[in-house]
């Protein structure tokens, strides 16, 4: 893979992998930081890239692991005020600049999901990533992370419908 | 298709992971089905909405050039590992070759007398043809780095010429 290539491909993934990583709980700094870093190591490491899976997949899966490294070692220095869970606190700068009500309630409900079907939402939703591709990342057959797919939209119906009826 | 198994393909649908046979089937269903398609509608309504809560793009420009910096291509291309001694060892084996063959070289200067030309190859005996050629060939081997590698090579061949000579 050469730099131009790279290029490219960076330009192709880049708006996906970036709202995924909000989504996972992020502010944009650290999202945007997360990001550069899953384009840094994925250069220095493209020789090991073998295309069992697509570029978008291996990506997403170096992303997802500088995330979870960033996540524990946040758990073992902790500054404060830091959600254990990694979710998108009361805080969250994305929330706060959202206007309306119902979108806030959209972003409550996502942070109510239990964790794997948050990750398949955001993955489906923000990454834009086919059922087979979901299931590489999140290490799972492809008959479950559909199924953790369906089960958050369905149930972010739910929390959203109960919003509203209140 | 009963109502269950549209319940089932709509958020397939949503995610954009039905053939045309399948959507083409839902779409005739939910056209016979209210039910169906008052779901179809508040699901199709909380996609766009999750869709529209996607953060706003970072200061791509800037992002870039941080990679650009970063990706620099290597010394040297990268071969397969059994050649990626190939190039230091042409190298090698051309100085040698250049140090073996000099004293012949050296009378060469001298019947054509000896004087120092304005180009540096002739002062290490080679005519301008023979350096223009060799320097031409490990470009076309090696690219451009392969020629500042091959140029440091002459240069420390002059200077020790030279200091012979002197």
């Amino acid at each position: 893979m050469d730099r131009k290539s790279f290029s490219q491909l960076v330009r192709r993934y880049r708006g996906p992998l970036f709202s995924f990583l909000v989504h996972l709980g992020n502010d944009e700094e650290e999202a945007a930081d997360l990001m550069q870093g899953a384009f840094l190591r994925a250069w220095e490491r493209r020789e090991t890239f073998r295309g069992e899976s697509t570029f978008k997949t291996w990506l997403f899966e170096i992303a997802l692991n500088l995330w979870r490294n960033r996540l524990r070692e946040e758990r073992r220095h902790p500054e404060g005020g830091d959600d254990p869970e990694g979710l998108p606190s009361s805080s969250d700068p994305l929330a706060d600049t959202l206007a309306s009500e119902r979108r806030e309630i959209l972003l409550e409900g996502i942070r109510r999901l239990p964790e794997r079907q948050r990750m398949a939402l955001i993955l489906k939703v923000y990454g834009e990533l086919k059922y087979t591709e979901m299931a590489e990342v999140m290490k799972c057959s492809v008959g479950a992370a559909k199924a953790h797919f369906h089960h958050a939209f369905y149930q972010l119906k739910k929390i959203v419908e109960e919003r509203d009826e209140m | 298709m009963r109502c269950e198994d549209a319940q089932r393909l709509i958020p397939d649908m949503m995610a954009g992971e039905l053939s045309f046979r399948e959507r083409l089937s839902l779409k005739g269903h939910l056209w016979r089905c209210p039910s169906c398609r008052r779901q179809y509608e508040g699901m199709k309504g909380l996609w766009r909405e999750l869709k529209a809560l996607s953060p706003k793009a970072p200061p791509w420009g800037e992002i870039d050039e941080w990679l650009k910096e970063r990706i620099k291509p290597p010394m040297f291309p990268s071969f397969p590992l059994p050649w990626r001694w190939a190039v230091p060892a042409a190298i090698a084996l051309a100085a040698l070759l250049m140090v073996v063959t000099l004293p012949q070289r050296m009378k060469v200067v001298k019947v054509s007398g000896g004087v120092k030309e304005e180009s540096a190859y002739s002062l290490t005996s080679f005519s301008r043809e023979e350096g223009e050629e060799i320097e031409e060939t490990l470009l076309d081997l090696y690219g451009e780095y392969g020629r500042v590698e091959g140029m440091g090579i002459w240069e420390e061949l002059i200077s020790e010429w030279e200091t012979e000579t002197a």
